[in-house]
């Protein structure tokens, strides 16, 4: 006979494979919500529910979002429109957002190019941001892609695809973090930082 | 438990699990070499792993056959010098990708090794090209398919070297190659004669290893490396090096 019921188990079974969560976390979770029904366990069940019939992806630029069929923010007017940030994937728009500096509109690759994973560009959706950067009046795009050596051969790889004369295409610069101590930063960093500097 | 302690430059790296991955490394004395590593999201690990990265690395296991686990240090890191050169990073990338592809596991490889280095270390110069293709040259070679281009198939000469037959992979003199001069491969002369390569030398030694490549390597597993390659010789032929 088992200590833990079927259903428990299987609650603990389904906790412990979310991200950086495990059996034992998944245990605690578990024995939480069931000893917190009314104050934890049912508002997350009213979560999920609502998240899972409202959220879809943004058919514009891959966000996720329950606005409909586009996203709250390729609908808010107020944001500029002229321009757009390509970032990997909705978590990099998500920090994007949190830094709360920029008021354009995204565009979500879904990944980066990768030889050893065989990642290809179609399996990107780089064909959509073409779409986008012909048929709307586009004046800039932000390349806004991890500094990793797959993340910049994908920035170059995006420049050749969507190169027009009349769009300025910009990246985020590479360099010291704020708050960043120079003694404790690496060579590639101090060197990418150099050539990139700009009159003070 | 088995352990061994080396350097090495980090190929790459598939995530395996929340925060680790499997990394392939190229080893001084224990060639191409997996295991995974921890705390790939922190600060010193995510330059770490970047392919091109020169490691120090403990691998431990309990039995010498299991996948281990890799403790890195990073001595020297290579991205600083190709992240702003979209070629460099092509480069980089077909290459490490191919040998994640092609070495066999756990079997030393020390010049292939060495070539490997000079050729990471030739990425912040600007000769760097011709590194890549002589690195290409080696990694034909250590595979079992070495190339003779020191001395012309045909007269034993030593001078003159012009063309590659690409049937035997033998360097042909000039004056030798007589009627099948159209059929044999443009030999480069920075190959022969250490001379700085032009850009017309650099696209001859691209079509001279992948011809080679083509013929051992022809499997779907090794089309991305072509295809990365293949962007890197027609952005070569559109820029000026």
């Amino acid at each position: 006979m088992t200590m833990i019921s079927q259903e428990i188990d299987r609650l603990i079974k389904l906790l412990a494979k979310l991200p950086g969560l495990g059996p034992r976390s998944g245990r605690r979770m578990a024995l939480h919500l069931i000893k917190k029904k009314t104050s934890v366990m049912d508002p997350l069940i009213a979560a999920l529910q609502e998240v899972r019939a409202t959220v879809q992806t943004c058919i514009n630029c891959g966000n996720l979002d329950s606005a409909g069929k586009q996203c709250g923010v390729c609908l808010d007017e107020k944001r500029d429109a002229t321009t757009i940030c390509v970032v990997e994937g909705v978590d990099d728009l998500w920090a994007m957002e949190r830094s709360n500096s920029y008021k354009g509109h995204y565009h979500v690759l879904g990944g980066v190019l990768s030889a050893l994973d065989g990642v290809g560009p179609d399996d990107l959706t780089i064909s959509k941001l073409q779409d986008r950067v012909k048929n709307d009046n586009v004046q800039e795009i932000i390349i806004a892609l991890n500094a990793t050596l797959e993340g910049q051969t994908t920035a170059h790889y995006l420049l050749e695809r969507i190169y027009n004369p009349n769009i300025k295409v910009t990246r985020l610069a590479h360099g010291v973090p704020v708050g960043g101590e120079l003694d404790y930063l690496d060579d590639g960093t101090i060197s990418a930082a150099l050539s990139s500097r700009r009159p003070f | 438990m088995a352990t061994w302690q080396d350097n090495g430059i980090v190929l790459g790296v598939r995530p395996f699990g929340e925060g680790k991955g499997v990394i392939h490394l190229l080893t001084q004395n224990n060639g191409h070499c997996t295991g995974v590593a921890r705390s790939l999201k922190s600060k010193n690990m995510r330059l770490a792993v970047s392919p091109g990265s020169l490691v120090q690395a403990t691998w431990r296991a309990r039995l010498d056959e299991h996948l281990g686990t890799f403790s890195l240090e990073l001595i020297k890191s290579s991205l600083g010098a190709i992240i702003e050169s979209q070629q460099k990073m092509l480069a980089l990338s077909a290459v490490t990708g191919f040998i994640i592809k092609v070495l066999p596991e756990r079997h030393p490889y020390e010049y292939l090794y060495q070539e490997l280095l000079k050729f990471i270390e030739s990425l912040s110069t600007e000769d760097w090209l011709q590194y890549y293709i002589k690195f290409e040259l080696t990694m034909i070679g250590e595979l079992g398919f070495a190339l003779k281009l020191d001395q012309c198939c045909v007269t034993g000469s030593f001078d003159d070297l012009k063309y590659v037959s690409p049937k035997t992979g033998r360097a042909v003199a000039s004056g030798a190659a007589g009627p099948y001069k159209d059929k044999l491969l443009p030999l480069p002369g920075f190959l022969t004669q250490g001379v700085k390569a032009d850009k017309n030398q650099i696209i001859e030694g691209f079509q001279l290893t992948e011809y080679f490549m083509k013929i051992h390597y022809c499997e779907p597993k090794y089309k991305e490396f072509f295809t990365m390659r293949e962007r890197l010789v027609n952005l070569l032929k559109s820029y000026p090096i």
